[in-house]
């Protein structure tokens, strides 16, 4: 039984089979975005060489700061990204998972952010707290609207808290982006997700031009492997939980379906490196406003259409 | 909330180059900007005093790495209006397409730096690659692609080869081809203008107050061009319009910038229509080892692709210049200008106002 379980969170499909699809996901992304750009873009392996490598650095600590937060937080948040990474991909690969696990995986993924915000405010350096404040905001204005897009499958489902009840409803009656409110909510999911993974409109928190990586300026060696790993996981994890709770997940009943899962997943993919690619930055009391103004009334719009049945 | 001072350093990714600006912040605002410049100060004004005047254009050139061109163009100017040299028409000519072509290299790399900037790296590299193939052009002319020391007294060092113009008229032609591409998802994005719109204000009384030339005074509303003003080279032989924007931001700043490119480039097709199509490119000077300018001093100005630029220039009567002075664009630009623009903006517009100004640093150590 444990084994089974070490297996799921080690192997597949936890951190062997999330991390390697991360970085070739990653190498996608590069990759695309270097044809948009008149680029050639890196080989196949570059991920892997450049975790690699920074496997082999040294961590340099930063005088006179709190180092154990500083070690501990992109820990914290790798195990974090691990750990949700298995539940969204236990639910989708072999519809299994435990009570309530949706909440467990909201509250994992604030975690991930809490702990970008504690690794970079402990390094005292001016660029690194800005990144912290940015992140802090950013967290603060794409939460509710994510919160609220999920409560749409969730009021769908009849209150079902589940991955599992989610996609069994989905089974049954449909997938949710066939409603109105599962159309908006999705809209503004992928939006939602967007800056959860800090890509451009929303890459304020390290943005490079503006505060030099901002919230990981300090980090080197293995300790910026982790985070560039968590971010590589959650290019695999943060597309299949929005197919999971609108797009009834993937069926491996027939070779076609196990193909329209894997587009389904491959599209919000492309749609977000396409996002990535046609806009630039946003200031961050732009997104604030964004998410506060636009996007979290259009999700709550979509909770209350759920709850009327569309 | 507590004031902190940041130094936006000469190391920072979103800076221009060999210059730095310490800001005194509160949260996000800046309350007070210093421009710190002097970490290129190579003294090419000095040097230019031990040189001849040939063995300067070397030199000249690396004042304005970005845009060489017009540095030669600016020396050159002033060695001739000393030594009363005469530049035959079809020199002039080539002249003015030549700097025209600078113009849109340097514009395309500013749009570049502007856009990358804004962390939106499609535009950016667009606008490099379309740069590299001004340069390809500019290496079939001179034989370098960034210092390429073809302009000299009297004229331009040799002629255009064969079926040069139409391979210019070519790459132009695929470049303009881009301008609706990048409209859709540059200068028409809302997201582009969100961030530029009233971002690094000055009013055109300010503008004018603090010596703001070229397309940051042209983006308040004022037709201020030295080659419409006091024509230099082919100018005075085509038509062509000064493009203008109100508004004194860096949204209208960028605007300016893409409305001269494309005016550029029309005037490049118009150029080459008119242009001679015989006769010689340069007037012959003397040796350059033996070559004394009469006692003199002149001051020339033409338009570089950011502003007027001025030359003040000194002859003893020997083979080496006596005085030089530049009066570059980005010395208001970069000092004054900068740091009152950057007034009460946040952080994250820094590099967006000092781009869309297009401060280039050496300009200012010269």
């Amino acid at each position: 039984m444990i084994f089974k379980y070490l297996f799921y969170l080690l192997i597949f499909p936890g951190f062997l089979f999330v991390s390697v699809f991360g970085m070739i996901v990653g190498w996608v992304d590069r990759k695309v975005s270097a044809r948009v750009q008149f680029r050639v873009g890196p080989p196949f392996f570059q991920n892997f060489y450049d975790i690699f490598k920074l496997w082999g650095k040294e961590v340099i600590l930063v005088k006179n700061s709190p180092y154990f937060i500083f070690v501990i937080a992109p820990i914290i948040a790798f195990a974090s990204v691990l750990i949700t990474s298995t539940l969204v991909g236990t639910a989708f690969f072999f519809n299994l998972g435990i009570g309530g696990d949706l909440i467990f995986i909201i509250y994992l993924m604030i975690i991930y952010s809490v702990a970008l915000i504690l690794g970079a405010s402990s390094t005292g350096n001016i660029y690194s707290s800005i990144g912290a404040g940015r992140e802090m905001k950013l967290l603060l204005s794409d939460e509710l609207a994510f919160i609220l897009v999920i409560l749409v499958p969730i009021i769908h489902a009849g209150y079902k808290i589940d991955l599992i009840q989610i996609l069994d409803y989905q089974q049954v009656n449909g997938m949710i982006i066939g409603s109105a409110s599962g159309i908006i909510a999705f809209i503004v999911g992928i939006i939602c997700l967007q800056a959860k993974m800090a890509m451009v409109p929303f890459d304020i928190p390290e943005a490079e031009t503006e505060i030099i990586e901002g919230t990981l300026i300090e980090y080197s060696g293995p300790l910026l492997a982790f985070w560039k790993l968590s971010h590589f996981m959650m290019y695999v994890f943060m597309p299949l939980l929005l197919v999971i709770l609108f797009w009834g997940g993937i069926s491996f009943a027939s070779i076609g379906s196990i193909i329209a899962g894997v587009l389904k997943y491959l599209l919000i993919v492309v749609i977000m490196i396409l996002i990535k690619n046609t806009n630039p930055r946003v200031r961050i009391d732009t997104a604030i406003i964004f998410f506060w103004k636009y996007a979290s009334p259009l999700a709550l719009i979509a909770v209350i259409l759920a709850i009327l049945g569309a | 909330m507590r004031e902190l001072e940041l130094y936006f350093g000469p190391q920072h990714l979103g800076m221009v180059g060999n210059f730095s600006i310490t800001l005194k912040v509160e949260g996000d605002r800046i309350i007070n900007a210093t421009a710190n410049p002097g970490y290129l100060h190579r003294g090419f004004e000095k040097l230019m005093e031990y040189r001849t005047w040939m063995q300067n254009f070397p030199l000249v050139c690396r004042i304005n790495v970005v845009e060489p061109d017009h540095m030669e163009l600016i020396y050159s100017m002033g060695v001739e209006k000393l030594a009363n040299i005469e530049v035959p028409e079809r020199g002039k000519f080539i002249r003015s397409i030549y700097c025209e072509l600078a113009r849109v290299g340097s514009h395309l790399f500013g749009l570049w730096a502007y856009s990358n900037m804004l962390g939106f790296d499609t535009a950016a590299n667009w606008a490099m690659y379309h740069r590299d193939l001004v340069l390809d052009l500019f290496e079939e002319l001179t034989g370098a692609r960034v210092y390429h020391i073809y302009i000299r007294p009297g004229g331009v060092r040799r002629d255009f080869p064969e079926g040069f113009e139409d391979k210019i008229v070519k790459t132009l032609h695929s470049i303009g081809g881009k301008v609706p591409d990048y409209n859709a998802t540059f200068f028409e994005n809302r997201l582009f203008e969100k961030r530029a719109k009233n971002v690094g204000k000055i009013t055109r009384e300010q503008a004018i107050k603090m010596g703001a030339v070229g397309h940051a005074i042209r983006a308040t509303g004022m037709k201020y061009d030295i080659r419409k003003i006091e024509p230099y080279a082919a100018y005075d032989k085509v038509e062509w319009d000064v493009p203008t924007r109100e508004g004194g931001d860096a949204y209208s700043r960028l605007l300016a910038i893409r409305d001269e490119m494309i005016e550029s480039v029309h005037m490049i097709f118009k150029l080459i229509d008119k242009m001679p199509k015989k006769g010689d490119v340069f007037t012959k000077t003397p040796n350059p080892f033996k070559w004394r300018i009469p006692a003199g001093e002149a001051y020339v100005r033409c338009e570089s692709s950011r502003g007027e630029l001025g030359l003040y220039i000194v002859s003893d009567g020997g083979d080496k210049p006596y005085r030089v002075h530049f009066r570059t664009p980005s010395y208001s630009h970069g000092l004054t200008i900068l740091e009152k623009a950057l007034e009460g903006e946040s952080i994250a517009d820094v590099g967006n106002i000092m781009i869309s100004l297009y401060v280039v640093a050496p300009e200012i150590d010269r």
